[in-house]
């Protein structure tokens, strides 16, 4: 369990990493940033940084707060899921150009 | 300001679905073995089966990209040449090549991926060689083995988005931030992989 929480918090501190991560990628993309004002751009938006990391970063607090595991898990199958669609995006929008 | 046009830049080399299972999978199979060796080193002895999910995890995800990448070629049977010289039989590496880097990185942290697994079968009481327990920390030789490990399964989870940006294709090539954005990307779901 001890092993599990210090997962949530480095996973948290990661979650966070990324999206900073995250924005300063698209702002270094400059006009080419203008690629993603399409369903790729949504699918960043909604698929990768809502779901993947803005929802899971509030699960894992709750999960912490109220040690409540239900959520940590579906936490940890959303990032997998962000992870996932954030290469869809990255590769396939650039194939797409 | 519109884009370039795309005659701005190289053929797109066609990488679809197959790749981009790759990409993810790598990224969890070297995340896991890293984070499997950083709790091995340094965390709590109580953790140490949340470790072995790790390298029990990152070996047969490994084989899985090895023969996602073999799939993807034009000509899947002649993936070795990815590694060694046809006519010599020496191997065939370019350092500056990310790719072919990469070819090598994938094969090496197979082995030592495999050898991790083992290592793990055998110190949980499964497997059929007890002693190999010995190739998994805290020991001298398991240390070794998960440094190396570790350090493999770190580029493997990282190179992707290095080989995206040396690229000169629309978006992989305006940006230094891949390879970092990957790495991130890439640890995390394999810690929550262990977690789900």
């Amino acid at each position: 369990m001890t092993g599990l929480h210090a997962l949530e918090r480095f996973d948290s501190l990661m979650l966070v990493l990324e999206l900073i991560a995250l924005v300063a990628l698209v702002v270094s993309l400059g006009s080419m940033a203008r690629v993603w004002l399409s369903a790729w751009g949504a699918l960043l938006a909604v698929g990768v940084i809502a779901l993947g990391i803005v929802v899971p970063l509030v699960l894992y607090r709750r999960s912490l707060r109220l040690g409540d595991l239900s959520s940590s898990t579906v936490a940890a199958v959303l990032v997998l899921v962000g992870g996932f669609l954030l290469r869809v995006v990255i590769i396939l929008s650039s194939e797409g150009v | 300001m519109n884009p370039p046009p795309s005659t701005l830049f190289t053929a797109p080399p066609e990488w679809q679905w197959l790749i981009v299972f790759y990409f993810f999978l790598g990224g969890i199979a070297g995340g896991a073995y890293v984070l499997a060796v950083l709790i091995d080193l340094f965390g709590d002895p109580l953790d140490r089966p949340l470790a072995r999910l790790g390298y029990l995890i990152a070996f047969p995800v490994t084989v899985v990209c090895g023969l996602l990448l073999i799939l993807d070629l034009q000509r899947p049977l002649r993936f070795w040449h990815m590694l060694l010289q046809s006519e010599t039989l020496r191997p065939m590496l370019k350092p500056w090549s990310p790719m072919s880097l990469g070819s090598w990185a994938l094969l090496l942290f197979g082995g030592v991926a495999f050898v991790s697994f083992l290592a793990a079968l055998a110190d949980d009481g499964r497997g059929r060689w007890p002693r190999l327990a010995v190739l998994r920390p805290p020991g001298v030789l398991g240390t070794l083995v998960a440094l190396i490990g570790g350090a493999l399964g770190f580029f493997i989870a990282g190179y992707t988005g290095v080989l995206l940006a040396v690229t000169n294709r629309p978006i992989w090539a305006d940006t230094s931030l891949l390879g970092l954005v990957f790495l991130i990307s890439g640890v995390l779901p394999r810690i929550s992989f262990s977690m789900a």
